[in-house]
């Protein structure tokens, strides 16, 4: 069972001023949706970083398909998709954007990126420089899902996304994870969306875990997320 | 048909149906005729069906004379869409092109049917005319060779449409003067028409470059699934590939146009042709290895968002999600520097007459650490050591004439050669060495 987790945590420490990241034990399966929500400064942009190798830990360890994500990021990337509204992408063309990045996947999937662009409406001949906050964040979520990772890590996917284009990346989120071998975490304040598609929770505030758990299970009937979020003291 | 050859034959059509345009081109073969009235028959002749050439030019331009799709009016003849700022965007099918592709593909399709035209017609002027065979065959190609070569970047200058309306009204001016030089000297002045060509060349670049998206051509084509997909390899084997064909790639156009721009200047002004391309080839290659380390542009901000596009480490953090170390990435990035001051330097060693060639070697080592280190700065957003190196790399330059200067004014007793490789060695030092930090392999403390 643990060889087929894709991401294992234990004894995660992370230190960053005086704020500490304390994470004791997480995992991910495949075949789920995870949403990691909690306050702003509680550690949710860390976490993922850790996760996609772009953070080394103070103490711990964290494994991503069995690998180092800081120390092995070439394993664990090739098959896992990170976003992030604070990455840039290369200042070119996005056509030319998406051919430079498909080099490095054996499983860019040309057929996809032209669906998603479409239901994303970008166009290819458009540059980077001159798309708007919302047209930047779509470019981003097609560049982390164009080679159908096994693992995909959104952070704060929601940002600078209409009405539209919140709609268009849950259903592209819903369409990966039909796969049962893949998984999405996702974090977001946008708390109604991640009520509708996480299977799990991960709740962090201040740097510690709050809950985790089936979202089903935490939240429980009757309420919504944003209700037990308040009764749990994590907003 | 598709729509590019629907597009391509409504053009030829505008082109040729139009008769304003032939008139004017047979007008200006008359005039042109008249200043030299000792001119040869066929020398007349192929005059004119030069003329009718560029009115071609100006069919397929939409600038002269928007042909039989519209007409600008009296009032509007100064009007930004009459003077082709919005010609692209104006009464054409929809092409799967960006407007650079389409002002290239335009141009060279113009200029295809002109040589077409004077390859296959001016042959039969020039057999059947007294005196017209003596040009021979080679001589006549090459003719149409150097031709081709100014023309097409007048063409592609004269397409391009620009912000600024004074840049069209000099273009209507200087449309004269250049149609003189191409149907009076260029065919018949050989090594003197290769600089008018350079020249022309960049001014085509430039206003070429001018060219905007933000004219509104939405896309309306459908995307070729292969444009938006490359062979994928190994993540490290496709980085080492990206790191040597990347630049080139995708800044091919601009590099190849840069080397023979060089070329031909260097060329024009008496150096001998093989030594001059080297140069040409050598500074071009690097400057784009300089700026475009694995294709993707260095400096500048990566999105509308702020920071400061020098040292803003926008490059690290764009491949940061991508399944590459970031040590080899800086390692490659480093190298790019390293070959940009070694193009440099052998730049410096072709130059004819150069006292003190013993410098280059010292003062070439440092100036390229140093701009490697400054390159990596850049990367990493690392803004002092950046700042360090790049003022390390300008002394390194500067070592010579710096050391000069201080012998000048103190009379150094060991001379003043010693004391330029001293600067250099310090230059090389303080600019190189710092920004190696960046290239150390991060441990794995995930462990």
């Amino acid at each position: 069972m643990a060889d087929e987790l894709l991401v294992q945590i234990a004894g995660l420490a992370v230190h960053r001023g005086r704020f500490t990241l304390s994470v004791p034990e997480w995992t991910v399966a495949p075949g789920q949706v995870v949403g990691v929500v909690g306050p702003n400064g509680a550690g949710k942009s860390t976490l993922l970083e850790l996760i996609a190798g772009l953070r080394a830990t103070d103490g711990g360890g964290v494994r991503v398909f069995g690998h180092d994500p800081w120390g092995d990021p070439a394993a664990v990337r090739t098959a896992l998709g990170f976003m992030s509204d604070d990455l840039p992408v290369f200042a070119m063309r996005i056509d030319r954007l998406l051919q430079t990045l498909s080099g490095y996947y054996a499983t860019w999937d040309a057929t996809l990126v032209e669906s998603l662009l479409e239901r994303f409406e970008l166009n290819p001949l458009d540059k980077v420089w001159e798309l708007s906050r919302g047209q930047g964040t779509r470019l981003r979520l097609i560049t982390a899902m164009a080679f159908r990772p096994q693992l995909l890590v959104l952070d704060e996917p929601a940002a600078g996304l209409d009405l539209a284009g919140r709609r268009t990346l849950i259903e592209s989120v819903l369409d990966i994870v039909r796969n049962p071998q893949r998984s999405v975490i996702v974090s977001s304040h946008v708390l109604a969306d991640i009520e509708r598609i996480s299977d799990e929770l991960l709740v962090l505030h201040k740097g510690r875990v709050v809950r985790t758990g089936r979202t089903d299970m935490l939240v429980g009937d009757g309420r919504t997320l944003e209700e037990a979020l308040d009764a749990w003291g994590a907003v | 048909m598709t729509p590019a050859v629907c597009h391509f034959a409504g053009r030829v059509r505008e082109a040729v149906g139009s008769p304003r345009l032939l008139l004017a081109g047979l007008a200006c073969g008359v005039f042109a005729m008249t200043l030299d009235p000792g001119f040869a028959t066929h020398l007349r002749l192929s005059l004119v069906l030069k003329m009718f050439s560029l009115s071609y030019i100006g069919g397929f331009a939409s600038v002269i004379g928007p042909g039989a799709t519209s007409s600008p009016g009296q009032g509007r003849f100064w009007s930004t869409r009459f003077l082709g700022v919005d010609t692209l965007d104006w009464a054409h099918p929809p092409l799967p092109l960006g407007p650079k592709s389409r002002i290239l593909v335009e141009s060279l399709a113009a200029v295809g049917i002109i040589l077409l035209w004077r390859v296959i017609l001016e042959p039969v002027y020039l057999l059947a005319l007294p005196g017209g065979s003596s040009v021979g065959v080679p001589g006549f190609l090459w003719d149409r060779l150097v031709e081709a070569c100014l023309i097409v970047p007048c063409a592609v200058a004269w397409m391009s449409p620009s912000r600024f309306r004074a840049v069209h009204v000099i273009r209507i001016l200087a449309i004269g003067p250049l149609v003189a030089v191409w149907s009076l000297f260029a065919p018949r002045l050989g090594t003197w028409s290769w600089g008018v060509v350079a020249v022309v060349l960049t001014l085509g670049l430039l206003e070429f470059s001018q060219v905007r998206l933000h004219l509104t051509m939405p896309f309306r084509g459908r995307t070729r699934s292969g444009a938006l997909v490359r062979r994928s390899r190994p993540p490290a084997s496709q980085l080492r590939r990206d790191l040597w064909l990347g630049p080139l790639k995708n800044n091919l156009l601009l590099t190849a146009c840069t080397v023979v721009a060089l070329a031909a200047f260097a060329v024009a002004h008496g150096m001998p042709k093989g030594q001059s391309f080297l140069a040409g080839v050598v500074l071009g290659l690097s400057g784009a290895f300089l700026f475009l380390p694995l294709g993707v542009p260095l400096l500048g901000r990566q999105d509308r968002r702020g920071g400061t596009p020098l040292f803003g480490g926008w490059f690290v953090r764009a491949w940061a999600a991508l399944p590459v170390r970031r040590d080899a990435l800086l390692r490659g990035v480093y190298a790019h520097g390293l070959i940009w001051g070694g193009g440099l330097s052998l730049f410096w060693m072709t130059l004819p007459d150069l006292d003190d060639r013993w410098l280059i070697a010292p003062v070439g080592l440092a100036a390229s650490v140093s701009v490697g280190g400054a390159l990596v700065c850049a990367a990493v957003g690392d803004k002092w050591r950046g700042m360090l190196s790049t003022s390390a790399a300008a002394l390194a330059l500067g070592a010579g004439p710096l050391a000069w200067g201080l012998d000048f004014l103190f009379r150094v007793w060991i001379g003043w050669p010693p004391v330029a490789i001293a600067i250099a060695a310090i230059a090389g030092g303080l600019g190189g060495l710092p920004p190696l930090v960046h290239l150390v392999p991060r441990r794995a403390p995930n462990t």
